[in-house]
């Protein structure tokens, strides 16, 4: 089970969540629609250059879906260890905003749109963007910090970039059968 | 409303499941009940769903599993459900030793548990039949066990077996850790296929007592009363027996329910049994039932940790069993004449500076390709953390009271724990420290290793005690099957008896401990008396 077969899943499934009456947020569509485009051009500078523009625009399609089915003020983790439980935040969909507005008029600022500039001119507007945010680390999971970190969080703490990294199929979070896990994974990474 | 049972039991997670498993087989035909405050999470078809929002955005992977309203100060899982902790338990089914119940004999400390170890280990092995579990025997011989594990041991990832190698280079053995999940088909539920996500078990694979407690209704051998919180005992006018529960169910605040019972099981752990008992007042009992030793909350227990991560020559290929670690049993045992330290190691594979970041050396943003690059070169290395827990002793005074400052919606004063070692653990500690660091030191020496880190645990894992067992009535609140001494037909079972905590994980023993004291009951009770 891969990370876009989960997202399908869950789209497919979210309708018919048993998981209390909390609704999806209405945000979401807006603010995609109004930023898929840009977010799109800045993944093609912060993601894998290795992924080709498809591969970063699929990444980005999987981001915005996360985005769409995030759920604010459900009950995160509660196992053993987590004493103090909270309930997920909402999505800060302004402060996002506000940090794409930004650096879409910086691109701008150069006499050009985010979609004309060059790799290395656009990391150095996202660099900028980011210590501004004072960005240090990168989270678990998108922390809702920087909408860019956040992009890069979803990325590359996924299974996929595991297996890009490692160059081998290890497929983290599939289920496997006990003997398969005893050999080395496959270096055919990448494939399904 | 008033419900009369034959056996009411209090607490629905592991232990009362074990128990009214065995109590139903050696008692047919009785009326049992289990009272349960949380919700039955039985819905097993969504957890593939909850699994994937728990992986996808950090949701609790048991939505329900808790109450708001009814926690504790200084507890480490708020879990509270039918099925209990073991419910998200990782399910390492380690024992502990011989050691664990003659620490005054062996060593002048603590106390002696009042059972013999033989006959523990018996009902270790029918722990291991009922819930399934896959192990190798240990290579210590005192470690011998009186069956073989029921199912073969779960086999070392390709990662962990190049920790194994690593690791042996220090002299110490290690084994694949004893778990209860299935190397092969086992009571109904499917080989395990290592989704890495044991907390959440999409397959069924690792036991959860959602299993029994299943297949116990659908027999229709127990009532299950979920959402149900018990408040108070009470007891005949002697004194001696326990003759109701009352209990309000969270969805009808106002209306009393009363259980009636011939015997009485407190199953609620650690936490919820000690809090009932001393909730538990009236003008006869002003410290609580089965409190006449005054150490109902006392004695509160554990294991503290100390956890190591370290790096060495790799590469491994982390995420394909991160919930599976090896183990050794070799600092179990202590000579007399040696200083005391006792514990286990654990070692799992690991990705400690083996991660994604966003900034490196330089201070500056990493993207691309030049981020992976950052990446790959960290990871080019293997990396293993390395957990040990230790036995310490609790206090008199490592306690468990009624808080006053904090209710719940029905203004019961809720429980808080502030565990304290006694003088001897913390004349020791130090000790105990050097010995750990120095393990780890050694393992460290093979294969280019080093240190990364070295952490204290911040709270005692696997936590009991609260009701320990004995057999002086003034220094113990129950027997070795959990009677408590001033109520005959009152039992507490499983992690609230345990006079010490041992130094690894502990739900096989409370589990263990909990079939025996079925059995007693099962044996002692008298005939049926369903017409009250």
């Amino acid at each position: 089970m891969n990370r876009r077969t989960v997202l399908r899943g869950l789209a497919a499934a979210a309708a018919a969540l048993p998981l209390g009456t909390i609704p999806l947020e209405a945000q979401p569509e807006t603010f995609i629609a109004d930023h898929e485009k840009l977010l799109k051009e800045i993944a093609a500078a912060v993601l894998p250059e290795s992924l080709g523009r498809r591969g970063t625009d699929d990444a980005t399609d999987a981001f915005l879906r996360w985005i769409r089915n995030y759920r604010s003020g459900v009950a995160m983790d509660n196992g053993y260890g987590v004493t103090h439980p909270q309930d997920t935040a909402p999505l800060p969909f302004a402060r996002y905003a506000a940090q794409l507005r930004a650096l879409d008029d910086a691109a701008r600022g150069r006499g050009r749109g985010m979609e004309a500039l060059s790799v290395d001119e656009r990391r150095v507007l996202i660099d900028r963007s980011l210590r501004e945010a004072d960005v240090q680390q990168m989270p678990v999971r998108p922390a809702g910090h920087h909408i860019v970190a956040d992009l890069m969080t979803f990325y590359y703490r996924s299974p996929e970039a595991t297996d890009l990294c490692y160059q081998a199929a290890i497929h983290r979070f599939e289920c496997r059968g006990l003997g398969e896990s005893t050999q080395p994974p496959s270096p055919a990474y990448g494939r399904r | 409303m008033t419900v009369d049972c034959d056996v009411c039991i209090i607490g629905g997670g592991i232990t009362a499941a074990l128990f009214a498993e065995k109590f139903s087989e050696l008692a047919p035909g009785r009326r049992i009940i289990v009272v349960e405050a949380g919700n039955r999470l039985f819905d097993f078809e969504n957890r593939t769903l909850y699994r994937d929002r728990n992986l996808q955005y950090g949701e609790n992977a048991w939505p329900g599993d808790f109450i708001p309203d009814q926690s504790a100060r200084g507890v480490i899982s708020r879990t509270m459900a039918v099925g209990g902790s073991a419910m998200h338990w990782e399910a390492h089914a380690n024992r502990f030793s011989q050691e664990d119940l003659r620490l005054h004999s062996l060593y002048g400390l603590a106390t002696d548990w009042p059972l013999e170890w033989g006959e523990l280990e018996a009902y270790y092995c029918e722990v291991d039949r009922r819930i399934g579990v896959a192990g190798d025997p240990s290579p210590f011989p005192e470690d011998r066990r009186s069956q073989p594990y029921p199912m073969p041991a779960m086999p070392l990832s390709f990662s962990l077996n190049h920790v194994k190698t690593w690791a042996e280079k220090s002299g110490i053995p290690f084994q694949s850790c004893p778990q209860a999940k299935n190397t092969r088909e086992y009571d109904g539920r499917s080989v395990c296929k290592r989704c890495n996500t044991c907390n959440i078990c999409p397959t069924g694979a690792r036991y959860s007592p959602d299993f029994t407690f299943k297949r116990l209704l659908e027999a229709k051998r127990i009532s299950l009363h979920d959402r149900t919180l018990v408040r108070r005992l009470i007891t005949d006018k002697t004194g001696s027996r326990v003759v109701e529960a009352q209990a309000v169910h969270r969805d009808r605040p106002d209306e009393v329910l009363t259980y009636r019972a011939d015997t009485f099981v407190l199953a609620g752990g650690y936490t919820w049994s000690p809090h009932l008992l001393l909730l538990s007042t009236s003008a006869r009992f002003p410290r609580g039932l089965a409190n006449s030793s005054g150490l109902v909350g006392r004695y509160m227990t554990g294991h503290p940790f100390v956890t190591a991560q370290i790096e060495m020559d790799g590469p491994f290929y982390p995420g394909m069993n991160e919930h599976h670690p090896l183990i050794s049993r070799k600092f179990f045992r202590c000579r007399p004449d040696e200083p005391f330290v006792r514990h286990d190691i654990q070692i799992f594979e690991s990705t400690a500076n083996h991660q994604p970041r966003l900034r490196g050396d330089a201070d500056r943003y990493l993207f691309g390709n030049e981020l992976i690059a950052d990446w790959r070169a960290r990871a080019s290395r293997g990396a293993a953390r390395v957990r040990m827990y230790y036995d310490a002793h609790p206090d008199r005074d490592s306690t468990l009271t009624l808080d006053p400052t904090s209710k719940n919606r029905w203004g019961d004063p809720l429980p808080k724990i502030d565990h304290r070692f006694d003088e001897a653990t913390r004349a020791r500690e130090s000790a105990t420290r050097a010995h750990i660091q120095r393990i780890y030191e050694t393992l460290a020496r093979a294969s280019h290793a080093r240190i990364l880190s070295v952490n204290t645990g911040g709270y005692l894992d696997h936590p009991s005690g609260g009701c320990r067992m004995g057999t002086d009535r003034a220094s113990s609140v129950c027997d070795s099957y959990g009677r408590t001494h001033d109520h005959h037909n009152l039992f507490v079972i499983g992690a609230p008896t345990l006079p010490t905590g041992g130094c690894t994980n502990a739900t096989m023993t409370f589990s263990a401990l909990t079939l025996r004291s079925a059995h007693h009951v099962a044996g002692s009770v008298g005939p049926a008396t369903h017409a009250r």
